[in-house]
């Protein structure tokens, strides 16, 4: 989800890296006592005055504004403690050196910030360019997939308008206008999909829902591409109700089997089941077909990738698994792709079953008449 | 049915959504007389008295729905939504004004045709669960005399509530009920929003009655919208 990418960016960082600033901040008091230690003579404050800032900016841009705090607070009393008479005390004499000490804090102070406000813009920079960067690529094989058909159609069109066609031809024609204006179709739908799922509230109450009935639509829906396949479906009937949303899921499920159907070759049979398992309903798609090849099982579910099988074949978007994966994630399910043994691909997920018995307050007396008991 | 011509009216506003419905009705005998707004196709309604209404619920001036509703006051003629898939909510909405179905779309023909062919069956406008007489439809039998049901060849034991929610859901002849509707027929209007019962009890059914439960042939899911007992053509 695009909100818990984001939160974790803003997220406070890890306690040790914080620990790191603090060490800085010591290093940089530990920095204006050094030249003393050295031997330097309290004439050469001067220099020390020059590297102060410079040392209080390096750590706020390496650990943020808290420790760039500290260091100059440190820094400022290290200088006192060290270059300002009556040295080794932290006592001022004379109202210059006073106005030195402010004027090193502030500057300091100034300069830190103007750092970590720079810091935060660039990352934003960053995190804005790698975001156009990816709708760009989206919109750009959306773009191809979409004109590939269109171009068709409309190339297709123009003949049959011309009239020059023979009666083969024509037929011919006619079908590849069916066919690519129901790919559209097709494509239209999974863009449709995903603005949906930008916009639809995942939390919230939402009816108990039943996942034969989502399967046994999704599969309805489907019914002209499965037409002369083997599917066998598997659904126990004690498969407990659960909350999720069914235009969604179905949309899961109508991915994945058409993804068996477009891989897994034309003789492969396609399982669906759902059982529950350890307080999730697991759902399961599995294939007979060639599977994927080893290392791209996770790959699969990143956006616009194609497996090997997807790019020498035609009519893959390379969005259905990764419209899959966070439908699912959005759910606080899981899925996952395997190889089957024995051959082919099996994809698993989950959708969390709640606590609460998801079944009627059964206060209704409704038993099967005992006349009609067998 | 007469058997004289029948009239559809197509209420859309697109001309060429209008067109195509008028070359696919044509070729299964039917006149087209044409709406491009919907308060021209409430007029419409009442003026040519059409046989079956194709209503397109994005209209420019008022919508689909309170087309449905309008027309509702005083026609019972079959109305079939032409919706797209994402307006699920004016889909439930022109159902529950009185729309007898619905298509998405696109659609091929043969889809609208088959749609028109149950919305046109004669049935009263409300459809209510025979009390009397017995149904037989493909691989399901019925009799609501005795209550006895069978499906392929073998007697079933239904609940009570099962057996009104099939009667309610058989008695619609192939249209699509939406879950308030058949709350409130088979529950009783207070029960209207209590979809866990719905769920559960057509879960109970369509493992009591279909070969294969979860890739129903008979008692269908309708996403987001209802349920539809399907009579195999």
């Amino acid at each position: 989800m695009p909100g818990e990418q984001y939160e974790s960016q803003i997220a406070p960082r890890a306690p040790a890296y914080t620990l790191n600033g603090y060490f800085a901040a010591a290093g940089v008091a530990a920095l204006i006592g050094a030249p003393l230690l050295a031997g330097a003579s309290a004439m050469h404050s001067a220099a020390v005055l020059a590297v102060f800032p410079l040392a209080v900016l390096l750590v706020a841009a390496q650990y943020g504004l808290g420790p760039a705090a500290v260091s100059a607070c440190a820094g400022v009393l290290a200088y006192d403690f060290l270059f300002v008479p009556p040295t080794l005390s932290f006592a001022v004499r004379e109202g210059r050196d006073g106005l030195t000490l402010a004027l090193m804090l502030t500057a300091a102070m100034v300069a830190s910030l103007v750092v970590v406000r720079l810091r935060r813009r660039a990352r934003q920079a960053q995190q804005q360019a790698g975001a156009e960067r990816l709708r760009n690529s989206v919109l750009n094989a959306l773009s191809h997939d979409l004109r590939t058909p269109l171009t068709a159609i409309v190339a297709a069109s123009a003949a049959l308008c011309e009239g020059c066609l023979g009666p083969r031809e024509r037929s011919e024609f006619s079908q590849m206008l069916a066919e690519d204006a129901l790919r559209l179709d097709r494509l239209v739908g999974r863009l449709l999909e995903l603005t949906r799922l930008e916009c639809r509230p995942t939390a919230g109450m939402r009816p108990a829902q039943a996942i034969d009935e989502v399967i046994g639509s999704a599969l309805l829906r489907l019914d002209r591409q499965l037409a002369g396949r083997s599917v066998r479906t598997d659904v126990p009937e004690d498969v407990p109700l659960a909350e999720f949303d069914p235009v969604l899921i179905e949309q899961v499920v109508v991915n994945l089997v058409e993804n068996a159907v477009r891989y897994a070759g034309l003789e492969s049979p396609i399982d669906i089941s759902a059982r529950e398992q350890a307080g999730a309903i697991l759902v399961e798609v599995a294939d007979r077909g060639p599977g994927v090849r080893r290392g791209e099982e996770e790959r699969v579910f990143e956006k616009l990738y194609r497996g090997q099988a997807s790019v020498e074949r035609d009519g893959g978007t390379g969005l259905g698994l990764t419209i899959c994966r966070a439908i699912v994630t959005a759910h606080r399910g899981r899925i996952c792709l395997e190889n089957r043994p024995g051959g082919g691909a099996i994809v698993r997920f989950t959708l969390p079953v709640p606590d609460r018995a998801l079944a009627l307050p059964d206060a209704v007396d409704d038993r099967v008449p005992s006349t009609h008991r067998p | 049915m007469t058997d004289g011509p029948r009239f559809a009216l197509v209420v859309d506003d697109d001309a060429h959504a209008r067109a195509l419905l008028q070359v696919m009705l044509r070729q299964h005998g039917f006149h087209c007389v044409h709406a491009a707004t919907g308060l021209a196709g409430v007029a419409a309604a009442f003026e040519h008295e059409p046989s079956v209404v194709l209503l397109d619920l994005g209209l420019p001036d008022i919508d689909g729905v309170e087309v449905t509703r309008r027309i509702r006051k005083a026609s019972s003629v079959p109305i079939i939504v032409i919706s797209a898939r994402e307006e699920e909510a004016d889909k439930i909405a022109a159902l529950d004004g009185g729309a007898n179905d619905y298509l998405t779309k696109p659609f091929l023909p043969g889809e609208l045709m088959a749609r028109i062919r149950v919305a046109l069956r004669p049935a009263s406008p409300a459809p209510r669960v025979p009390d009397t007489g017995a149904i037989a439809v493909g691989e399901l039998s019925v009799d609501f005399d005795t209550r006895r049901v069978t499906v392929r060849g073998f007697e079933v034991c239904l609940t009570p509530i099962e057996f009104r929610l099939l009667g309610v859901l058989v008695a619609a002849q192939g249209r699509v009920l939406t879950h308030t509707q058949i709350l409130q027929q088979v529950w009783g209007s207070r029960y209207a929003s209590q979809m866990n019962y719905l769920r559960v009890y057509m879960k109970k059914l369509r493992y009591k009655i279909e070969a294969e439960p979860a890739r129903p042939r008979l008692l269908v899911n309708v996403p987001g919208v209802g349920y539809r007992f399907v009579i195999p053509e």
